[in-house]
């Protein structure tokens, strides 16, 4: 009798074990969320060297100066980038002299980095396929990544150029911060 | 609440956080431009001394007053200070000979482009301003002594630099 007892309590606990593993997976199984998306600066805007009063400078869709971005992510997305810039380049030091400026983007999302495939954004955001897909009507939406599905992953490109007017402005160093944001839509 | 939950929650709790930070990224891209100063120098007209005869006098070019003077366009920023400096006098050769003769130089200069409006520099290197539009005028003369002059053409460099102040 007293035998029975013991082995009871020992199958008891064996059963309460087992159940507090069966939550713990239920909780780890709800977490398959996104993909990823990476973006690397591959070279900033550069108007290198010009001469004071100079005026209206620019950096063309191609031009050495231009600054690119690759973004890496699901090729059965689209993303979301905007772009936000000051309106001026600022002189390092103790000037209020500064550079208007106006800033462009055009992407590339056919799987190269060429400037030939550039399609250039109108405004300050674009939409657009991370991977350029057949045009024609929408096809089924994309599977949710999970343990049993991995998405491929593209690199699109993203070109930066555009104008700035230079007037009789103090020599020196002129910099501004330029921010791109990227989400999936 | 048991470890094990503790540890499935914390890791949810990871997860959950390492995901937004994949799907929404900023970005920096850095403008750059490096501009220096803008400052030109324009010859508008050469020094003519015309044609002189071998004599006892000196041949004197006065940069206010007479039409062979050379004329010299600054052009920079807009009401900038600057600094002239020039040859005071250098040695001129002659061509075929290799004979020299020493040219002295006077310089005037105004903000405008009236000759006889210009003012006769008395430093050297002068300061001036430049005008609302960025410009300045130099007119340039010279002195030199007839005497024993070698008949052929000569020739030699007047320097001027300018820098701003």
């Amino acid at each position: 009798m007293i035998r029975n007892q013991i082995v009871k309590v020992m199958t008891l606990l064996i059963v309460w074990f087992f159940q507090t593993s069966v939550q713990a997976q239920t909780i780890q199984f709800s977490v398959h969320v996104a993909s990823s998306l990476n973006a690397t600066k591959d070279q900033d805007m550069n108007f290198d060297t010009v001469l004071a009063g100079n005026g209206l400078t620019t950096i063309n869709l191609g031009d050495a100066g231009m600054g690119v971005f690759a973004i890496t992510g699901n090729q059965e997305l689209d993303v979301i980038v905007t772009m936000t810039a000051p309106a001026n380049l600022t002189r390092t030091g103790a000037s209020a002299d500064v550079i208007p400026f106006t800033l462009e983007f055009a992407y590339a999302n056919r799987g190269a980095n060429d400037i030939n495939q550039a399609v250039v954004a109108s405004g300050n955001t674009v939409r657009f396929q991370m991977r350029q897909r057949a045009s024609g009507p929408a096809g089924a939406p994309p599977t949710p990544p999970s343990s049993a599905h991995a998405p491929t992953e593209v690199t699109a490109y993203i070109y930066i150029y555009g104008s700035m007017n230079v007037g009789m402005i103090d020599a020196g160093s002129y910099t501004g911060n330029v921010d791109l944001s990227v989400t999936y839509d | 609440m048991n470890m094990l939950l503790r540890i499935s929650l914390l890791i949810l709790l990871l997860t959950t956080a390492n995901f937004g930070q994949i799907g929404n990224s900023e970005f920096k891209l850095q403008v750059s431009a490096t501009v220096v100063d803008y400052l030109e120098m324009i010859t508008l007209a050469d020094i003519d001394v015309g044609t002189v005869i071998p004599s006892d006098d000196m041949l004197r070019l006065d940069p206010r007053t007479d039409q062979g003077a050379g004329l010299i366009k600054i052009v920079g920023r807009v009401n900038a200070s600057i600094q002239i400096s020039y040859s005071g006098q250098i040695e001129m050769v002659n061509l075929a000979s290799s004979t020299s003769m020493t040219v002295s130089y006077s310089v005037s200069g105004n903000e405008s482009s009236e000759q006889s409006l210009s003012e006769l520099f008395t430093t050297n290197p002068e300061t001036v301003t430049l005008n609302s539009n960025g410009e300045y005028y130099l007119w340039i003369g010279c002195a030199f002594s007839l005497l024993d002059l070698v008949p052929g053409q000569y020739d030699g460099d007047f320097v001027v630099e300018v820098d701003y102040n």
